[in-house]
């Protein structure tokens, strides 16, 4: 295959990538990694610097509209940033240690952990302003307010520590993989620190940018980002994420997320499989 | 309540100054490696992809230093290099709006949090000049 024919199809599957990675609510780096060694026959590690590329691309891009409309608790994602980055160092130096084949094997378990979470039911918001703030929370004002259809709902989080040991762990998945382990971010700001759903989210994709520069750096540095593979990932990914992010707020895309899951889980068996396989 | 909300649409608060930073960075990155992209294909289309395996680190392509001055001299390949790396900087010089923003709030904690992450970035990313 010449190179203009590769960064052709690599545009139209990352645009693709970015499309679904938002409306399933997977992430773009998550599909695209896949996407590359399966489809396209790309070595894993090039594919996980395109993971990095895609994941700020999408941060920086969505990141600005979300902290327009007042989501991102920026306090929170700034204390949790520490974790993840320092993380998303060790996991980029862990990597060269692990032969390309088990993290092929940890990329599917990896896989397959995040749909599952995708499963799990959301913490509903509730003011939670009469439970004290203790630790972490009060030391570092992580109390804030956010909007829903106009009306302002203040929310207090909790259990900062045992969230924050979790981001570190998603910072390291980050740091080797390529991937924005946005379900396990999600999962310490969800489920464990109970703040809002929109604001976990959004907050998620914000740090997102900083955990994947973190490690993009030595990425790059041993040569793991390509610019035949980043031009078509970047201009690609950001364009499918925010178109994607606009279909979301319009459709319902419950069957399309059916069907995708399956795909997911099929794409996570055989890397496994591949890895323990010898692949 | 409500000036709380309006001021999060003014240009002073810190989140309003990260998103204005973030569409800039992110646009300039953009039209960069979309012309870099073009001169890039014109270049070297014609090659065959060959990404089956990882090929040994090249300085004009991971090394800021080189990058820059490849690009300088007009090598396709290191310009669009400068794309991606101005989208890599992008978190740093967020991180670092943040900072000033913590500073000037007098929020010192998250001052000292934003230099130890500034720090982390810009070693990665910059620390091999």
């Amino acid at each position: 295959m010449t190179l203009w024919l590769f960064v052709l199809l690599l545009w139209l599957s990352s645009l693709a990538a970015g499309f679904l990675g938002a409306l399933t609510g997977l992430g773009g780096g998550i599909i695209l990694i896949p996407l590359l060694t399966i489809a396209f026959g790309v070595d894993l590690r090039y594919a996980i610097g395109a993971g990095l590329i895609s994941i700020i691309a999408v941060s920086s891009g969505s990141g600005a509209a979300y902290l327009r409309r007042g989501l991102v608790n920026l306090r929170v994602g700034m204390g949790l940033e520490l974790l993840t980055a320092v993380g998303a160092v060790t996991g980029a130096y862990l990597a060269p240690f692990i032969a390309t084949r088990w993290l092929s094997v940890v990329f599917g378990t990896v896989l397959l952990g995040t749909v599952y979470l995708g499963t799990l039911k959301h913490h509903n918001p509730v003011q939670r302003l009469s439970t004290p703030a203790n630790g972490w929370v009060s030391r570092l004002g992580f109390d804030s307010t956010y909007h829903e259809n106009g009306v302002p709902i203040p929310y207090r989080p909790e259990r900062a520590g045992l969230g924050g040991a979790v981001m570190l762990g998603a910072g390291v998945l980050s740091g080797l993989l390529g991937i924005g382990a946005g379900a396990f971010k999600v999962l310490a700001m969800d489920q464990i620190m109970r703040l809002p759903f929109k604001v976990s989210t959004t907050t998620s994709n914000f740090m997102m940018g900083v955990t994947a520069a973190a490690s993009a750096g030595i990425y790059l540095g041993r040569g793991y980002i390509d610019p035949g593979i980043a031009l078509p990932v970047f201009l690609g990914t950001l364009p499918g994420a925010l178109l994607g992010s606009v279909v979301l707020a319009r459709a319902d895309v419950r069957p399309l997320r059916a069907v995708f899951t399956i795909l997911v889980v099929l794409a996570a068996v055989r890397m496994i499989w591949e890895g323990v396989a010898g692949g | 309540m409500v000036r709380r909300h309006s001021a999060l649409h003014s240009t002073s608060t810190p989140e309003a100054a990260i998103a204005r930073l973030l569409t800039i960075m992110l646009v300039v990155a953009t039209i960069l490696v979309l012309v870099s992209g073009v001169l890039f294909l014109k270049a070297e289309g014609g090659a065959t992809a060959a990404y089956e395996s990882l090929a040994p680190a090249k300085p004009e392509l991971t090394k800021p230093g080189d990058i820059l001055r490849n690009s300088f001299a007009g090598k396709p390949a290191s310009l669009l290099q400068l794309g991606v790396l101005l989208l890599l900087i992008t978190p740093l010089a967020r991180e670092t709006v943040a900072l000033y923003s913590m500073a000037k709030r007098r929020e010192w904690a998250f001052v000292a949090i934003a230099v130890v992450v500034c720090g982390i970035l810009a070693w990665g990313l910059l620390g091999r000049l």
